[in-house]
């Protein structure tokens, strides 16, 4: 009688398939939609036609610019944050760090309907400023996702190079831009993985916010998808993937110290 | 000193802007009104339609019984994954954790449309189940993620010994091993709750009509008609439960931090 | 540890008795029901709560009084899942790629025609349905069986497209017209709709104004007749060869820049809070928007159909194949009863398909005035279904003219409304057109602004990698001199 001996490592094969079954095979699907059409041959017509298209372009191009513009507003905002809060001269407990974080325990959706009031209430709605109440509606919603990698590697750094640098002349203003942006640069990078692609990919915002004038690459799959165009919607998703992969190979370099396959 | 104020007033500057629609809702939801800007008097009124409101209250129970269900069956799938890469070769170790890391850096609404297209290529009808699969699918990356480091940083040799002194490989695993990574299991679980809470993208593309969640019936007021004042009262109710897990937390950590000092 | 595990598991057995209660039916039978949103009488107020009538008793929902029924009936007890959508597109697609089997669904005119043409229906059983066949409106039934609607469409709501306006800050005048949508002295303070074919309609009308006036002139000269002036319109409307596709959309994006934005159900209320002056609107939305309107802050709405022409539209009721034929029916026939349509229409506005002496009353209760100086004459769409002798002409007069006309338009403006028809194979270049319409319009500093920072980007990371290399050579340079 044969009997395979149970080994730990046979209980991956149970996570595998789980996840062959539904994240691979999808994205082949996926794959397969965007390059062929109705009849199931290959064609390439969707993707002659997106970068031919001047609309399709230009929606690219104000996905890039929002998502790039949103990532730089959190970063100038949450970067001071994020490095006073780690700083023990300037905050002790660890209260204002869970303060900073509670807004994502509220549902996003929730807090994007309240953003959508405030901002009505003063005025900036979606018939007149659809870009700058989206914009804000971004930054606001993913502020907590610039914070918090930041705050992970400034706890780490190190502290006595900085007095070193202090003591052998430097001032603030070098040993920040030599010293402290490389040393916080895994956080930085982390930080436009979490914002720059989500946003581009995001619909709920400006859907919300803009006014049905604001459009984004995720409204467009959104939208493709609402009418039945399964192609066009998965072809744009590639793009998405596209993007994705192109912002990891950028930043792969900064990563390799970090190791960041954990999350402890 | 300058600096300390500076930096305070900073902080608490910030996070006010991060409060303010919130807390906007928070106030508008002790009035009767339909506008937000107009106070008519206190009233517990949005209160009322928050529970009279059969829809709504449907949809938090849905909420809370997916993120259950999702979070028992992630961190079920996540824990056996976990272990079982932990223990596998180095080339099917790289294959997996690469397929594991896939919905972790992909845009959400790439993976909610793979994940429709799948169960619309098989003709599978969307139901609770379809809906769960998603949200395994979104949260089981994170829970491996959570009990990898702690397997990394466990004492191997007790699970041998364990053998050793005649366990069962299962008894091993049960008695020796799970206990030393339970830390991670259950951040795993707490981190697989928060996604399904959170979620409105994969829930939208995966659920049957007929399942509302609160990320759902939020996301179509706020597109459609703006939220009616029963929301802020969720809102706030939502806030508060947050801000007392929160203080219950900080409790908690104080008195450990106590008793640790007393043994001192 | 070990009572981490319990308390695990008690979730984990709560989440589960929690999940399968969602699944398990009490019930004998389940019905299936996609409609519209807000597109019958569910017994709420605005904040989804129960309502109260005038005396103070709780509103019943309509779907809840079906179950009733249906259990005095038979004896057995159905539970009717009701869901929404808010376009005839999202229907369809929840119906093909979701898969979800639906006994009953709702769709608009041109996609009944397309679901025919896809065989996607189960037919109807007229036996089964005798209100409908007592109490529908013969002039409906025969526009339904003129085009072969009738085998697999019970139509629940009528009505027309048009503006919804301000009367107090818009002119009469303007408003007879399509172009006072691109019209900018209402820059910002008009709103169209986020659905691909209404919005067509602005656009082909637009396109096509020209050749539309004509037809009215020889309309009003007595040289065509109705039917062959609402063919000529509905011809019209329904251009969709390229060349039209092309004009629409020059059309419609310039019209983008004079509208406040696109919507499909805030529209009815943003024009009563004054966030905008004209709406593009369904006619039964107008109704509900000038209503409420009046009763909440005495702000005078009103309903115009431009003269160049518009669009009439059916919704009805279709079963999906594989429907519950028998159950469905004994809904559609409950939702033909006079009261029960009198209540929907009510309730959400919009004109019922459904006449009849009880329909008739109503109508005269809500427009009628006593010695009134106006008279509509309503007999088109009545005549067959009331008593004998009973008049079919309403005596109104001006304050309620306007509102009555919204409900049961004349003669005269149907004629001038045509009937949308499914694009078929032109759909995909509609819709491809609609995407195109509703990308971002980028201006053009955008472009240098973004190029700008490309080769800034570009240049910072070239100098970068410059310089590391000159530190390199200067290093090694150093060690070759030791």
């Amino acid at each position: 009688m044969l009997k395979l001996k149970f080994r730990r490592k046979h209980l991956a094969i149970i996570y595998a398939v789980f996840l062959i079954a539904f994240v691979v095979a999808p994205l082949l699907l996926i794959f397969y939609y965007a390059f062929t059409n109705d009849a199931g041959q290959i064609t390439f017509h969707r993707m002659v036609n997106f970068f031919t298209d001047s609309s399709s372009l230009n929606d690219l191009l104000v996905s890039i610019l929002i998502g790039a513009a949103n990532t730089v507003l959190c970063l100038l905002i949450g970067y001071p944050v994020a490095y006073l809060l780690a700083n023990p001269k300037y905050n002790k407990s660890k209260m204002m760090l869970l303060l900073y974080v509670m807004p994502m325990w509220i549902n996003f959706v929730l807090r994007t309907g309240a953003t959508k009031d405030l901002l009505y209430w003063i005025g900036i709605s979606g018939n007149n400023r659809p870009y700058t109440a989206t914009l804000i509606g971004m930054v606001y919603n993913y502020l907590p996702f610039v914070i918090l990698p930041l705050y992970a590697t400034m706890q780490k750094m190190d502290q006595s190079q900085v007095e070193a640098a202090r003591d052998l002349g430097a001032n603030p203003f070098q040993t920040f831009i030599k010293l402290i942006i490389p040393m916080t640069m895994p956080g930085i990078v982390s930080a436009i993985l979490m914002v720059f692609v989500p946003t581009m990919s995001s619909f709920v915002i400006s859907n919300a916010l803009g006014g049905a004038k604001v459009n984004l690459i995720g409204n467009n799959i959104n939208t493709s998808f609402n009418y039945s165009r399964w192609g066009d919607g998965s072809f744009m998703a590639i793009i998405m993937l596209l993007l994705i992969g192109l912002t990891f190979l950028l930043t792969k370099n900064v990563n390799k110290e970090e190791g960041r396959g954990s999350l402890w | 000193m300058v600096k300390k104020i500076l930096a305070k007033s900073y902080l608490w500057l910030i996070l006010l802007l991060l409060y303010a629609p919130i807390l906007l809702l928070v106030i508008f939801s002790f009035t009767d009104t339909t506008v937000i800007g107009t106070w008519n008097g206190f009233s517990f009124k949005p209160y009322q339609n928050l529970f009279g409101n059969k829809d709504i209250m449907t949809a938090l129970k849905n909420t809370v019984v997916l993120a259950l269900t999702a979070g028992v069956v992630s961190t079920i799938l996540g824990t056996v994954g976990a272990i079982g890469i932990f223990y596998s070769s180095r080339r099917a170790k790289n294959a997996i954790n690469a397929m594991s890391q896939i919905p972790v850096v992909n845009a959400e609404i790439v993976t909610a449309l793979s994940l429709r297209i799948l169960f619309a290529f098989f003709n599978i009808e969307l139901s609770f189940l379809t809906l769960l699969i998603g949200h395994v699918v979104l949260t089981v990356p994170f829970v491996v993620l959570s009990i990898l480091p702690k397997l990394q940083q466990m004492d191997n040799n007790i699970y041998e010994a364990a053998l050793d002194l005649g366990a069962t490989p299962s008894r091993a695993l049960w008695s020796v091993l799970i206990p030393q990574i339970t830390p991670g299991i259950l951040a795993g679980f707490i981190l697989a709750l928060t996604l399904s809470l959170d979620d409105y993208i994969v829930t939208a593309y995966t659920r049957s009509d007929s399942f509302v969640t609160i990320s759902t019936i939020v996301e179509g007021a706020v597109r459609i008609r703006g939220l009616t004042n029963a929301y802020r009262a969720l809102t706030t109710l939502i806030f508060l439960a947050v801000l007392g897990i929160l203080i219950v937390m900080n409790i908690m950590a104080s008195k450990k931090k106590a008793k640790l000092e007393r043994k001192f | 540890m070990k009572k981490v595990i319990a308390l695990l598991l008690v979730v984990f057995g709560f989440s589960i008795f929690g999940s399968v209660k969602l699944q398990v039916q009490a019930a004998d039978y389940v019905l299936r029901v996609y409609n519209w949103q807000d597109y019958i009488d569910e017994g709420k107020d605005e904040n989804g709560n129960p309502r109260k009538d005038e005396f103070g008793n709780p509103v019943s929902s309509v779907i809840d009084d079906f179950e009733e029924y249906y259990y005095q009936k038979t004896g057995k007890t159905v539970e009717v899942i009701y869901t929404t959508y808010e376009t005839n597109e999202v229907m369809l697609n929840s119906l093909k790629t979701g898969n979800i089997k639906y006994d009953l669904v709702c769709p608009s005119d041109y996609v009944i025609q397309k679901m025919v043409r896809e065989d996607m229906l189960e037919e109807i059983d007229m036996s089964l349905l005798p209100n409908y066949q007592q109490y529908a409106s013969p002039y409906l039934i025969d526009i339904f069986e003129k085009y072969g609607w009738d085998k697999y469409a019970v139509n629940y709501m009528w009505g027309t497209l048009g503006f919804l306006y301000n009367a107090e800050e818009v002119d009469d005048e303007d408003v007879t017209s399509w172009t006072v949508l691109w019209d900018e002295n209402y820059k910002n303070r008009v709103t169209i709709k986020d659905s691909v074919r209404d919005t067509y309609i602005i656009g082909v009308c637009y396109v096509y104004k020209d050749e539309l006036g004509e037809l009215a002139v020889r309309y009003h000269a007595n040289l065509i007749n109705e039917s062959e002036y609402s063919e000529a319109v509905t011809e019209i409307i329904n251009r969709r060869d390229d060349e039209t596709l092309a004009k629409v959309e020059e059309a419609l994006k310039a019209l983008k820049k004079n509208i406040a934005g696109f919507e499909v159900d805030s529209g009815k209320n943003d024009i009563r809070t004054g966030k905008i002056d004209i709406n593009f609107a369904w006619s039964g939305d107008a109704i509900y928007s000038i209503q409420t309107a009046w009763e909440e802050s005495e702000l005078e709405l009103k309903y115009q159909i431009p003269y160049e022409g518009s669009n009439i539209w059916f919704d009805a009721w279709v079963m999906p194949k594989g429907a519950n034929k028998e159950l469905a029916h004994e809904f559609l026939n409950y939702l033909c009863d006079p009261e029960v349509a009198a209540r929907n229409m009510e309730f959400i506005g919009y004109t019922s398909a459904i006449a009849g002496d009880a329909m008739l009353d109503l109508v005269n209760d809500w427009y009628g005035v006593e010695d009134g100086d106006l008279a509509v004459d309503l007999s088109y769409f009545f005549a067959g279904t009331v008593s004998e002798g009973k008049s079919m002409i309403i005596e109104t007069d001006s304050d309620n003219y306007n509102l009555l006309l919204a409900q049961y338009p004349t003669k005269n403006i149907i004629a001038r409304c045509g009937i949308m028809e499914d694009f078929g194979d032109q759909n995909e270049k509609l819709l491809a057109m609609w995407q195109r319409v509703k990308a971002n319009i980028v201006p053009v500093w955008i472009y240098f602004v973004a190029g700008g920072i490309a080769v800034g980007i570009v240049s910072v990371i070239v100098i970068n990698r410059q310089s590391k290399q000159m530190r390199i050579k200067r290093q090694k340079a150093k060690v070759g001199k030791k």
